[in-house]
């Protein structure tokens, strides 16, 4: 009757039934503590640069040669076609940490340039991004910071592009469903392109 | 021959166990297949294998993806996609969305990788389209696909634990 098979058997279904209601409890909390939360952004645009790259683009100082860098690095195994490129240096105090609790695993962090042209209805460019996994570390607060990726376009025009810049961030959980929310709006024009 | 296999078994309780078996693969086979339809995915869950999404994901976490026809993707959602006439599909976050037209110009990364994904596309294709994705990830449990990455590993250990799973759904007792 009570052999090692049936003992193990017990075991593991007892294993199996009270785990995943554990989880489930603990994926149900994220929502509810999220509510609670109260974070503050502020994004202030220090600079943007905005240039044209062309096969005969010669960088004069070391902002230009980090944008034909990056550039360069976004046509790999071809010959990167002429086309506007922009980017920016920006301040950001950013207070996350009411958005940490016990089910937040990581937060990614990351700056949108949305914007609009008559071809292309919506556009969205990931600037810079951060990870969070501490919840000492959530307090983003940052002068002059460069963004890491370039804002391009799909037909490479960026003349005239008015955007809006927002932060946004993506809840990972220990476990349960990944959420996305957002604050902060900053309208940065990209007026004129530089070409050479 | 069957009742030579298993000495003090009938006939019909031999076919029974049978059944039985074929009952427990068809039915998950079917729960597979429902989920697929509810989140309109052709691959709900799957198991993350690299460690380019380190630290959000390691190899061995379980996802769980849904592809809602209305839904719009949006930079910074995670995304399974899967470039044409490769066959490993790939978890990594939306860096870019471009739509022309309706249609959706995507470029991705991975939250480990330093640079974009392009260099992962297939030479001529500097995007993805939305024909690509398989999914995007709704929901997380740590570790459980472990278990799928060491079977893949080690192939014999796999052959040798659904052996065991059959011998025992034959010697198993029914006590009423």
């Amino acid at each position: 009757m009570y052999s090692f098979y049936n003992r193990g058997s017990t075991l593991l279904n007892f294993l199996c039934t009270v785990l995943p209601a554990l989880l489930i409890c603990l994926a149900l909390t994220s929502p509810i503590l999220l509510k609670k939360s109260n974070p503050e952004v502020n994004i202030n645009i220090e600079n943007v640069y905005m240039k044209k790259f062309s096969s005969a683009f010669k960088p004069v100082n070391e902002k230009e040669a980090i944008m034909f860098t990056k550039y360069i690095y976004h046509y790999p195994y071809r010959n990167a076609p002429r086309g506007d490129m922009a980017l920016m240096d920006f301040d950001l105090d950013a207070d996350l940490t009411s958005v940490f609790n016990w089910n937040v695993k990581e937060l990614f962090v990351y700056l949108v340039y949305e914007f609009q042209k008559p071809k292309q209805e919506f556009n969205q460019v990931v600037i810079w991004d951060y990870i969070i996994t501490d919840k000492k570390d959530a307090h983003i607060k940052g002068k002059n910071i460069e963004s890491k990726y370039l804002v391009t376009a799909l037909d490479n025009k960026l003349k005239g592009v008015q955007g809006n810049l927002t932060l946004y961030w993506d809840i990972i959980p220990n476990t349960g469903l990944l959420i996305q929310k957002s604050k902060g709006n900053v309208v940065v024009p990209i007026t004129k392109i530089e070409s050479y | 021959m069957l009742s030579s296999l298993f000495p003090g078994k009938s006939h019909r309780e031999i076919a029974h166990q049978i059944l039985n078996i074929f009952m427990i693969v068809t039915s998950a086979f079917m729960s597979w297949k429902a989920l697929s339809v509810i989140t309109n995915s052709e691959s709900p869950i799957v198991v993350v294998l690299s460690e380019s999404m380190e630290p959000a994901f390691h190899r061995g976490d379980l996802l769980f993806l849904t592809l809602p026809k209305q839904e719009p993707f949006v930079v910074g959602d995670i995304v399974v996609y899967k470039i044409k006439g490769q066959d490993i599909p790939i978890v990594h976050r939306v860096l870019k969305i471009h739509k022309e037209n309706g249609e959706d110009f995507i470029l991705t990364k991975g939250d480990n990788n330093s640079v974009d994904d392009r260099a992962l596309y297939n030479k001529d294709q500097l995007w993805i389209k939305k024909s690509d994705i398989i999914g995007k990830v709704k929901g997380f449990l740590p570790y459980i696909g472990y278990v799928t990455i060491v079977m893949s590993d080690y192939p014999k250990l796999k052959y040798a634990v659904l052996a065991l799973l059959i011998i025992l759904m034959f010697f198993e007792k029914e006590e009423n």
